[in-house]
């Protein structure tokens, strides 16, 4: 896998997870520290599953 | 009791009314459109509940409606795609009525709750509703031949 393509990817990533994270804080009541590791966590799982989403709607 | 609880009479009266009305009669394209309509205008009725009430937790309940509304509308457009593309149910009149009903119940809560991540919410929640409604009509009208039909 050539280094470019992997920067895109981690890139990809990291920029579906900012905006979950934002999302999850703005969908929350109260924000305090457990929100913000689980929502951290769940936004991670959240990222990787639109990644593998969207590699498969390009592979079609 | 304030203003909010009437107006969410209203809006669930002669919104799911009408909309469960429809899904009740008539042809096939007309029910499905009504059922796509009825959680577009539950939506914003559980919104102005949240408000009456002061209850935050209803605006989630708004949030998944919103969500889980178009999708199901989604999957009707799927499952019943051969026997829609015989008439093509635009619908359209209905769809921006329960748009304006939206973005103006959206608005005005905004106006009241103010600057914060509550009217980010809302506003989220309207964006979802709104385009979730719009997306889900073009989908039942046959707006995307090579997706919804294959």
């Amino acid at each position: 896998m050539n280094p470019r393509r992997t920067l895109l990817a981690v890139g990809g990533v990291l920029a579906w997870w900012a905006a979950l994270v934002v999302l999850w804080l703005m969908l929350i009541s109260t924000v305090y520290t457990l929100e913000w590791v689980v929502g951290a966590g769940a936004a991670g799982v959240g990222a990787l599953v639109a990644r593998a989403g969207r590699q498969a709607v390009k592979r079609r | 009791m304030n203003g909010w609880i009437p107006a969410a009479t209203v809006v669930l009266a002669g919104g799911l009314g009408t909309t469960l009305w429809g899904v009740s009669t008539g042809g096939l394209g007309r029910r499905v459109i009504a059922q796509n309509l009825s959680t577009a205008l539950v939506c914003p009725g559980l919104l102005l509940l949240a408000q009456g009430y002061g209850r935050t937790s209803y605006v989630d309940l708004a949030l998944l409606l919103a969500l889980l509304g178009p999708v199901g509308t989604l999957v009707f457009a799927r499952l019943l795609a051969d026997d829609l593309a015989e008439e093509n149910p635009a619908g359209w009149g209905p769809t921006w009525a329960a748009v304006t009903v939206g973005v103006v119940v959206v608005l005005v809560l905004c106006a009241v709750t103010g600057p914060g991540r509550a009217m980010v919410k809302l506003l989220i929640v309207g964006a979802l509703l709104i385009g979730g409604n719009l997306l889900a009509s073009r989908a039942l009208s046959g707006g995307f031949p090579g997706v919804g039909r294959g």
